[in-house]
Parts: C-alpha cells; sequence; structure tokens
C-alpha cells in the first residue's frame, strides 16, 4: 500500500532563529558584526562551540568544535561565554509576537517554534488555492517585524508546510534567512535535492536501516510502500516516516509538550586536577546539589533516587544509583547521601561531575510531619529557598563550599528544558 | 569580550520610539553619548529586576545595568571599538 500526499493546505510555519546564540550576541554586540563568533560552554581551548556565526561558519567551524580547532582554522575567531538570560528573554519575544497571529504557538527548544494557523482569523474567508500566497506573505511580515521589534541582526528561516516535519525540513532548505514551502506540487523536486541524513530525525542508525531495505535517497523514501518501511525501521516508526513525508502530523515528533519533568540533574566539568576524595571535588558535588535542590523543590517535588557518578580524564566512568523508601527534598540530605557514594568512587583524575534525583512525587510540604526534627528541617529549608528567592541564587552555602569558586553556571538544556531558569 | 568594570555611572535617558532608552553616560567624569542600543532584556536576581542595555557609543561598547529597586545605574562591561 502507499500513502496519498495529504489535501491539508500548508497552514503550518516553522521558525528556527539562525545560529541562534552566536547572532543574538552580534545583535547585542555591535562591534561582533560581520565578524566570526561561537558561543561556548567554556572559553579555554577544549570547550565545546554551542553556535558558531555564518562569518565562522563559512571558514568551516561548526557546532560541536572544540575552541582550539575553531582558533586553528579561523584565528581571529571571537570567543563569547553563553547568557542564557539574553537568549530566554528574545525566546520570550518571539513567541509573544508569534501569538499575535495564532493562539496555536509551540515552542520547540530555544530557537524553534512551530506555529499553525489552521482556523486563525487571518486565513478566514481566504480561498483554498491563495492559502499559500497568504501564508508566504504572511511569513515575510513576520520577518520584518523580528527586526523591527525583536532585533535588526537576527534573522530567522521560515518553512511552510501541511505538517511541522515539511516544514522543519524547509526551513532547513535555506540559511540564513530562508523563505520556503514544501507542497504537494514541489515536494518531489524538493526531496530531489536531499540527502537521506538532511531529514530530520534520519543519521547514521536509521539511515543504514535504510541502506538495508535498498533505501537510498529521500525520493525513494516517499516512493516506498507502507510495508517497505516497516520492515525497514523494524517499528511502527516505518509508518510514521510514510505518513510525516507525505504531510500528515502522526505520533508524538512535533505534538505539543505535555510531558512532566521525570527527573533533574546537574553537571559540571572539572577544569583542575583532583579526585573524587578531594575537598574540591565535594565543594563543586555542593553545588550542584544546592542548585539541584532549589530546581526540585520550586517544582513541589521530592525524590525517591538519587544518583551520583562522575567520568574520568582517563575516558572511564563511574556512576552509583540508591533508591529510598522516605523521599528526599532538602539539600543537607541528598548531599550527604552522595557525599557517601563519592567517596566509593575510584581515586582517579575527574573530567566530569553528575548527580541526579528521580522518581519523583510532587507532595512537598503537603503533610506536617510529626517527627519534631523533620519539621524544623522542613521549616529551615523552607527559609533558604525564601532567602534565595529574595536574593538569588548564592546568598547562601555551607561551611564546605565558603569560598569556592561558583563553578555551577546557568546554562541552556537542548529541548524544551532550556526554556526555564 | 568587554572588560568588566561594575562601577556606578549616572546615566540620562530619553523617551525614544521604543521606550526610554540610555541617551548619556557619566562615567569617571567623562560623558558617552549613546549611539545606539544593540538589545535591551530583563533579568531578575533574587526578587530584583534589572534591566540590561547594550549601548554603543563613539569610543565603546558597554553593557550598563539598571537595578529596579535601588534605581542605581552600573557600568558592568566596556570594549574600546
Amino acid at each position: 500500500m502507499t500513502y496519498e500526499f495529504s489535501s491539508h493546505q500548508p497552514t503550518v510555519l516553522y521558525i528556527d532563529i539562525n545560529s541562534c546564540f552566536a547572532t543574538i550576541e552580534q545583535q547585542a554586540h555591535p562591534q561582533f558584526r560581520g565578524k566570526p563568533v561561537v558561543v561556548a560552554a567554556y572559553t579555554s581551548k577544549n570547550g565545546c562551540i554551542l553556535a558558531a556565526s555564518y562569518e565562522a561558519k563559512k571558514v568551516g567551524v561548526k557546532t560541536g568544535m572544540r575552541i582550539g580547532d575553531a582558533l586553528h582554522l579561523c584565528p581571529n575567531t571571537i570567543v563569547v561565554s553563553p547568557d542564557p538570560e539574553k537568549y530566554r528573554y528574545i525566546n520570550h519575544q518571539l513567541t509573544g509576537l508569534l501569538h499575535s497571529y495564532s493562539p496555536h504557538v509551540q515552542v520547540q527548544s530555544i530557537d524553534e517554534m512551530i506555529v499553525r494557523m489552521d482556523n486563525a482569523p487571518y486565513l478566514s474567508g481566504v480561498l483554498q488555492s491563495a492559502v499559500l500566497p497568504s501564508m508566504m506573505t504572511l511569513a515575510r511580515g513576520i520577518k520584518k517585524r523580528i527586526a523591527k521589534e525583536i532585533g535588526d541582526y537576527i534573522t530567522v528561516s521560515i518553512g511552510i508546510a501541511p505538517n511541522a516535519f515539511l516544514a522543519k525540513t524547509a526551513s532547513n532548505l535555506e540559511k540564513p534567512d530562508g523563505l520556503k514551502a514544501i507542497t504537494k506540487e514541489n515536494i518531489r523536486s524538493v526531496l530531489t535535492t536531499l540527502h537521506l541524513t538532511d531529514l530530520c530525525g534520519i543519521k547514521q542508525g536509521n539511515a543504514t536501516r535504510l541502506l538495508l531495505a535498498g533505501i537510498t535517497t529521500p525520493l525513494e523514501l516517499y516512493d516506498a510502500p507502507i510495508e517497505r518501511l516497516l520492515s525497514a525501521f523494524h517499528s511502527i516508526n516505518g509508518y510514521s516516516w510514510g505518513m510525516w513525508l507525505h504531510g500528515y502530523e502522526v505520533g508524538s515528533l512535533y505534538a505539543p509538550h505535555t510531558d512532566t519533568q521525570k527527573s533533574y540533574g546537574q553537571s559540571c566539568a572539572v577544569t583542575k586536577h583532583v579526585t573524587p576524595h578531594d575537598t574540591y571535588a565535594l565543594q563543586i558535588l555542593y553545588q550542584l546539589v544546592a542548585k539541584m535542590g532549589i530546581r526540585l523543590r520550586k517544582d513541589r517535588c521530592r525524590a525517591h533516587g538519587m544518583m551520583v557518578g562522575c567520568s574520568f580524564t582517563d575516558g572511564t566512568y563511574w556512576q552509583q544509583r540508591k533508591k529510598l523508601s522516605g523521599a528526599l527534598y532538602a539539600t543537607e540530605d541528598v548531599f550527604s547521601l552522595t557525599q557517601s557514594l563519592l567517596i566509593q568512587a575510584p581515586t582517579k583524575p575527574i573530567h566530569t561531575v553528575f548527580t541526579g534525583v528521580y522518581d519523583l512525587v510532587g507532595d512537598l510540604y503537603m503533610q506536617l510531619p510529626l517527627d519534631e526534627k523533620e519539621q524544623v528541617k522542613q521549616a529551615r529549608t523552607a527559609a533558604l529557598d525564601t532567602l534565595v528567592s529574595r536574593f538569588g541564587q548564592h546568598i547562601i552555602t555551607t561551611g564546605l563550599a565558603l569560598g569556592a569558586e561558583q563553578k555551577i553556571l546557568d546554562r541552556i538544556a537542548f529541548g524544551k528544558g532550556g526554556l526555564h531558569h | 569580550m568587554g572588560e568588566s568594570i561594575q562601577e556606578p555611572i549616572a546615566v540620562e535617558t530619553a523617551l525614544t520610539h521604543i521606550g526610554i532608552m540610555p541617551a548619556r553616560i557619566l562615567w569617571k567624569q567623562r560623558v558617552y553619548v549613546c549611539t545606539s542600543c544593540g538589545m535591551h532584556h530583563t533579568v531578575y536576581e533574587g526578587d530584583t529586576l534589572f534591566h540590561i542595555f547594550y549601548m554603543t557609543t563613539k569610543e565603546a561598547c558597554m553593557q550598563i545595568a539598571l537595578n529596579t529597586k535601588t534605581l542605581r545605574w552600573t557600568l558592568v562591561t566596556i570594549e574600546a571599538i
């Protein structure tokens, strides 16, 4: 059985901020404009590049590359530390702007948004044949408003299609500042210009599966019958791939985000030569646990499971988990347990320390404890959180971490997690 | 990146078509006339709201912050052009 292309009008817009972090830095700092700029998690030579400006990309600098390699390719590259507040602010501004067109705005990540225009007033009374020209006019209008209201140096690539998958594919066709549409009329010509790995969701693993099934191009994937796709992917994903390419909205890939948080975690790369038994490692662990605890309690949660681990400079990895009958919420308890586990780690130089809590229950402070000690702990933790919310995260710390440099920086997580502090 | 300064400054603002914007900055008895604003955003530190402006003058690019509780301005960073 083969698929027919969707009869749904191209009413989905996929908006992608071009080189998001780097462009925002160029917007804020006019002296960086027209120059190769990279935003990196750490500005040391081994720091990983999170975003590169188009000027840097032109000379071969890519996201994921090390700073040292980027400087080798382009010695005058400007290296900037990330400023998450700035990026979140732009995200909120853009979300607000898009909401003026449709109530159905879906934030995919810090730099990607989906706007569904079905039933939006903008398209009411528009003839079916005029939907695409109207959407193109709308997209041009959005670009103008972004330049005027958010930043004249910030550009977006916009894709228009009947579903979010094809709209994203369209947004990737032309960068920067692109505007492309994928419709029933041009789908075949668009797919002939692409490689399998150009499709979002197909990387080495899926490409190999498809190659083994004799599918070597996106057009062959488009034309493949359902049975062949099901056997190629060995799962229902084969069906979804056929549907996405034919303009249908299926599965949860681009469905509105409804999941609740399942775990909280923090990690930190260690720049000094330390082992898990050094005081410095414990200071970092405390800072990680303190930040994680604030996030946990802010969402009114407690955790039944906790873990701690480290990766070492020799490439090895160690991790310990513990499940508890009682739920944890106080920083002091989580730290005490993680500390007792961390001392079991091998004595080797650490590269990264990480910790996390999982198995969450959303019942923090719902019940007054009978135990007096527990009551005191609950009141103390709540008082500490009040201090933090009033004066900032680093206003209070334990004696162990007193005087230690604040190593746990605010970061933008990939996906939707990066939208919240 | 600019040099971190973290010093108090005096700022004269002007009402423009995009809202209130810094127009002149007095730092170390020298007046810097703002030519453009690269970006403006807000950030909370605890429950204190700060307005952050990235200003360009003829001589330098400056990041300045307004503490909305104390109404004091701070020169955060400066970079010569």
